[in-house]
């Protein structure tokens, strides 16, 4: 048998910081690279845009800025979505917690970096899935195509002069995916 | 607070004596599982039985089914069960075959999803590609389609009339995606 000491969530939150990105997943801290220009770029579009159609409507939160995002306990998982989503009705109007976001975001949007090992990203999908995430929407700015994925549904791919809809999230939103890139 | 805990290797799962169910361990922990339908085992054997065809005739590897373990994560472990799973000889060489878990991953693992759990199938599928599974294969009988995973670029959806094919891993390997769900010359479910 084997025995090792892990982080939680709490722990994690009051250590100082490391200087560069990190996640604490399942109670280890992982250190990431510090993302470049246009991958910031394009997480500053979907903000934007998914935000305007948002605070039009009242619907609910939107985060940005790697917000952590508790997607597991015991071991504790916190991953940093790009952009995620919550309605009023999994957070209150008036609740926005000060520290780690409970699970889970309905919507949560993850854009490549060059760097990115697919089977990352694909990890990170199925932990936000899992954790109650109703629609991971990976968007790659390389190729200028989205995938998104649901927990009942095959992957769809999206393909640049096609639309983001999310319907059973934010009926009526409609996104040209183009928009994210220009 | 930090947490402490005692988690089971893969040793000393194998070691262990039959829970008399279907069980996977999952980072030290044992998870217990349903017992497969009728047409999850139909399916799984029809996948073995088309990869086999080809593999033996040209010496290639070895195929299994039957959930046979792999170990997909260390420090803490995790067992898998992969519904059918292809080892060149490579990996695998030819004699005695392992009798607990190999040292390496297969190149090859299928899962047949059940319908109504898709989301665990993922995590499943990045263990696997983690591990060094150079492509693993979602059946959907409910959809009758097959979404091949990669390492290193996005997933591929084939359906019913396109063919499965694995140039990098079984070359000159192709086969319907409807053969999965149906014998040949029926063209209807068994």
């Amino acid at each position: 048998m084997t025995t090792e000491t892990l982080l939680t969530a709490e722990d994690y939150l009051r250590m100082p910081s490391q200087g560069q990105p990190t996640e604490l997943v399942r109670g280890k801290i992982v250190m990431m690279n510090r993302p470049g220009g246009r991958h910031g770029k394009v997480c500053g579009r979907v903000c934007t845009l998914v935000s305007n159609f948002v605070d039009d409507h009242g619907l609910g939160h939107v985060f940005s800025n790697d917000s952590g995002v508790i997607t597991s306990h015991d071991p504790d998982t916190v991953r940093g979505p790009d952009v995620c989503f919550y309605s009023y009705a999994r957070m209150p109007k008036d609740e926005v917690p000060i520290s780690f976001l409970p699970p889970a975001p309905e919507l949560v949007f993850e854009v490549l970096s060059p760097d990115d090992r697919w089977k990352h990203v694909l990890a990170k999908v199925a932990e936000y899935l899992e954790a109650g995430v109703l629609c991971v929407c990976v968007v790659d700015p390389q190729r200028q195509t989205a995938r998104v994925y649901s927990p009942d549904l095959p992957e769809q791919a999206v393909a640049f002069d096609q639309e983001l809809v999310f319907p059973a999230i934010l009926p009526g939103f409609a996104l040209p995916l183009r928009r994210l890139f220009e | 607070m930090a947490t402490t805990e005692t988690l089971l290797t893969a040793e000393e799962y194998a070691r262990l004596p039959d829970a008399g169910r279907p069980t996977e361990l999952v980072r030290g922990k044992i998870v217990m599982m349903n017992r497969p339908g009728v047409r999850h085992g139909w399916i799984c054997n029809r996948i073995g039985q088309l990869l086999a065809n080809f593999v033996y005739v040209h010496r290639l590897g070895h195929v299994l089914n039957n959930d046979s373990g792999v170990v997909t994560q260390r420090s803490p472990d995790t067992v898998r069960g992969a519904d059918v799973a292809f080892y060149s000889y490579k990996r695998v060489p030819k004699g005695p075959r392992p009798k607990v878990y190999a040292g390496v991953a297969p190149e090859l693992v299928f899962e047949v999803s059940p319908d109504d759990r898709p989301r665990k199938v993922l995590e499943k599928v990045t263990e696997y590609l983690h591990v060094g599974v150079l492509c693993v294969c979602v059946v959907d009988p409910k959809r009758r389609i097959v979404v091949i995973h990669y390492p290193d670029r996005p997933e591929q959806t084939l359906a019913a009339d396109d063919n499965l094919e694995f140039p990098a891993i079984l070359p000159g390997f192709s086969c319907p995606v409807r053969h999965l769900f149906e014998l040949e010359s029926e063209g209807e479910e068994p």
